[in-house]
């Protein structure tokens, strides 16, 4: 059947007729200034197999760096495959609205067989971008095998579209621009570039900027002009966008590509230490991030430190970021395994924010939390562990000499810090809290609520009745070690007076009307845990829950070696819901549960308690396919997904 | 409906579970009759009671016992001083939190006056248009419902606030002395000896406009 969102088959590809207005450009909308960027960046799918670095040609101050190892993902899927879901061919067809059917052919030959044009799809592929003083640029870098067969191509697009397309020559490579992007090539990488030279603001002397009460304002008389409204002619407006287009910044762009391709740089990623420790351990998939560039990201700090005002404070948050995080790196990687995807981090580098980290992370997990933790209906718990006064400590000591050097603002904050010193008792606080956390949710629990509510006879006379009512809530558990004792029962003994709860002898009560609604909160061994389970804190509170009931040693190893873990059961969830009645009173919630279920087990994200050399956290999705790869399960997920929101079935 | 807006979007500050409005008149041949009006909280009196205790919530100033009693008998008092209004009752179970007035008018063209008194008092300083909300003539009573509800910005309001408007319900009893030939809104529920007429609806739906409470009812 061919017509308006029918489907046919063509030459072995699954294709998708759509009409011109679909959900799925409603979808694509954010991506149609970068709409050949797009359809370039999906090239990075269609890869499989080789080893060709181009990181020589990306400098090391870059601010990020995504990279596809096609070659390593091309040994676990078959990614031309991938690349026929028929989510991708809507999404082309997306791309190449508006260029005729020839050109469109040559474009999907470009994307699911790259090589066909020169690319090298054996390679692994980079996008990169840096954003400083002098702009904002990204490019894509694709290695070639045949150089050749990339300029035939771009000589049948000039040949084909409505404006040819000239070929400049720099050297050894050869720069087309076209609209919207650049793309040059030489014999070994064709790059694709786009981005937008920074904004030059003339020097500014703001200290001897009369400002408004020494500025005498000459009155001038206003005269009243009759304004006449007149529709500009189309015409006119044409040649305003004409225009404006013009006073873009295409040769920044070529500048761009001028220092990528000719190495004008001081030293590229190959020669960073820390990129090349973070990438001695391949990955299906690669980011690196300089984390101090990407803290102050869109913050001007010449422009904005020290003047008054919100642009000042803005200005105060960058400089503070920028001492926080200079020489700090983010690396992460992404994993397709069989039945799992897995997400590692590391932060590193020299950054003062680092060394505070790795000292604030060196704690310990207190043990003695375990046996208050009822696993039988556990659906998820996340705990964090810091030392609390190397944390503070650390951050005074990059903070303060940040701020004091500051105009307007450095002064007089020292002053107020000093001021607060002498109020504050740090000590005593870092010995109240010691500052490590432990939240649960054990379990969805039922409670019946009895309400009046009303029945009406033949004669619509209303009644009072009597009727119970079901409300499902979380059962949750928090805890936090405390130091001091008698300080933490003056704390308590200042909620008692303002009533915020019952002192019930061995712990304290929230005074609820129902089950649902009463909280606990109880001092038990250095612990302070609060709940809503009063069984918990009411009858288990010195023998803590059954062992058989307790943690199993995996939970166990995760609080003990990491100083961040968080656990998600995505099945024990859904059972609860299901067995509950959350489904019934809240079904939109229990639809997308149910999605989430089919697919997923449980999820995990540790920080590891072992910080040198870099700060490692680790994320893994456990998939219930535990035989398909996760590539393959997650562009199904999203494949399935595009085709529902155009409204389309899959075949 | 016009007085009870600005308590429901109070309410919406404190509430977390559904509510009911109810608004009954009891209309006699010759244009007398008794309105009541109801709202019962009370699956949500866990959160009132709790908010009530605290005496803030979200920032708010959640009112005492004392100051909902006295502002009962506040409208109590501005109904009993209009004319053709009489037997005024209040009812206020503060355990349940449920609420209820109701009064005898003489005829409609007077308890639309009280209502718009009593809206006035309830806004305070606040300026308040009149509108007639009940119509009675050639034996056809009428429901109005013309508010300027284009003022509230209901997508603007949170999700959790729109959910608990869309889960809470306003409903409509007006009771005859003869059978009812004819209505106009086919939402409505006729008793079987047609002589009361129902009208149930989200207030969600009442207030972004997707239902209403006007009626035209002949007998």
């Amino acid at each position: 059947m061919e017509g308006q969102g029918a489907r046919a088959k063509n030459q072995g590809d699954i294709r998708i007729l759509l009409p011109a207005k679909n959900p799925i450009s409603n979808l694509l909308k954010p991506l149609e200034p970068m709409k050949n960027l797009a359809l370039a960046l999906s090239l990075l799918l269609s890869s499989t197999l080789g080893a060709q670095d181009l990181t020589s040609y990306i400098p090391s101050d870059v601010s990020f760096l995504f990279t596809w190892n096609a070659d390593l993902v091309g040994k676990k899927v078959k990614t031309r495959q991938l690349m026929q879901q028929e989510s991708m061919d809507l999404i082309f067809q997306q791309l190449v609205q508006g260029l005729d059917s020839i050109q469109q052919e040559e474009y999907r030959t470009l994307m699911t067989s790259p090589e066909t044009y020169g690319i090298n799809n054996n390679a692994p592929m980079h996008l990169a971008g840096r954003w400083n003083e002098t702009g904002n640029f990204y490019a894509l870098l694709m290695p070639l095998t045949n150089s050749s067969l990339l300029e035939t191509f771009v000589a049948r697009q000039s040949v084909l579209s409505d404006e040819p397309i000239a070929i400049e020559q720099y050297g050894d490579y050869s720069l087309a621009k076209l609209a919207g992007y650049h793309l040059a090539w030489n014999r070994q990488v064709a790059i694709v570039a786009g981005g937008r030279a920074a904004e030059v603001y003339p020097d500014f002397d703001w200290e001897s900027y009369p400002y408004e009460e020494e500025y005498e304002y000459e009155e001038e008389e206003i005269v009243e002009e009759e304004i006449i409204e007149e529709e500009a002619p189309a015409e006119e407006e044409e040649m305003i966008e004409e225009e404006m287009a013009v006073e873009e910044t295409p040769d920044a762009v070529a500048g761009w590509i001028a220092e990528l391709l000719g190495r004008s740089f001081a030293s590229s990623l190959q020669s960073h230490p820390d990129y090349l420790k973070a990438v001695a351990k391949p990955a299906d998939a690669h980011l690196w991030v300089d984390y101090r560039q990407f803290m102050t990201m869109g913050q001007d700090l010449s422009m904005m430190g020290g003047v008054p005002g919100a642009a000042g404070a803005m200005g105060m948050a960058a400089q503070l970021f920028d001492d926080m995080y200079k020489g700090t790196f983010l690396s992460m990687t992404l994993n397709f395994n069989k039945g799992e995807l897995e997400m590692n981090s590391h932060m590193l580098g020299q950054g003062k924010m680092i060394e505070v980290m790795q000292e604030a992370y060196d704690t310990r997990f207190n043990k003695k939390m375990w046996k208050y933790v009822d696993s039988r209906f556990l659906l998820g718990y996340y705990t964090l562990q810091v030392d609390v006064e190397k944390l503070v400590e650390g951050l005074k000591d990059i903070i303060y000499p940040a701020i004091a050097e500051m105009p307007m603002y450095g002064e007089s904050f020292i002053r107020m810090m000093d001021v607060v010193g002498i109020v504050v008792d740090e000590d005593a606080l870092y010995d109240l809290f010691k500052g490590d956390l432990f939240v649960a949710i054990t379990g969805i629990r039922q409670a019946e609520i009895p309400v009046t509510s009303y029945e009406y006879d033949t004669d619509f006379n209303p009644s009072q009745v009597e009727k119970v009512i079901k409300k499902q809530y979380p059962e949750f558990l928090v805890m936090t070690s405390y130091g001091n004792e008698e300080n933490m029962r003056k704390l308590l003994r200042l909620g008692e007076s303002f009533n915020a709860f019952l002192n019930m002898g061995e712990y304290y009560q929230t005074a609820g009307q129902d089950e649902s609604d009463t909280y606990y909160l109880a001092m038990k061994d250095g612990i302070m845990l609060f709940t809503n389970d009063g069984g918990l804190i009411a009858g288990r509170l010195n023998a803590g829950v059954e062992k058989a009931a307790r943690l199993n040693k995996t939970h166990r190893k995760n609080l003990r070696k990491n100083v961040q873990a968080m656990y998600w059961d995505v099945q024990s969830t859904w059972q609860a819901i299901q067995e509950t009645g959350v489904a019934e009173s809240d079904a939109e919630m229990a639809e997308i549960m149910q999605g989430i279920s089919d697919k997923v087990v449980d999820a995990t994200f540790i920080t590891s308690r072992k910080v040198k050399p870099s700060i490692h956290g680790k994320m893994s999705l456990k998939l219930k396919d535990s035989e398909s790869n996760a590539l393959e399960q997650v562009v199904g997920l999203l494949n399935q997904l595009i085709l529902e929101a155009a409204g389309l079935e899959r075949i | 409906m016009k007085f009870v807006l600005p308590i429901i979007l109070t309410s919406l500050i404190l509430l977390t579970g559904c509510f009911e409005v109810r608004e009954e008149v009891d209309l006699q041949a010759d244009g007398s009759g008794r309105v009541t009006l109801t709202l019962n909280l009370s699956e949500s009196k866990a959160n009132v009671a709790n908010y009530m205790r605290l005496g803030t919530f979200n920032g708010q100033e959640v009112p005492t016992r004392q100051e909902i009693e006295e502002e009962i008998a506040l409208m109590k008092k501005t109904l009993a001083a209009c004319k053709g209004i009489s037997e005024v009752r209040s009812y206020a179970d503060f355990s349940n939190f449920i609420f209820s007035l109701s009064a005898r008018f003489d005829k409609v063209e007077n308890l639309n006056t009280a209502v718009n008194k009593l809206a006035a008092v309830n806004a305070g300083k606040q300026q308040v248009q009149p509108f007639s909300n009940f119509g009675y003539a050639s034996r056809v009573f009428r429901r109005h419902f013309e508010y300027p509800l284009e003022l509230i910005d209901y997508q603007g309001l949170t999700t959790m606030q729109r959910y608990m408007l869309e889960s809470a319900r306003m409903i409509s009893v007006y009771r005859f002395e003869q059978p009812i030939k004819t209505y106009s809104n086919p939402k409505s529920q006729i008793a079987p000896n047609k002589r009361a007429i129902k009208l149930e609806a989200a207030l969600g739906a009442l207030l972004n406009g997707s239902a209403t409470l006007a009626n035209a009812i002949s007998f």
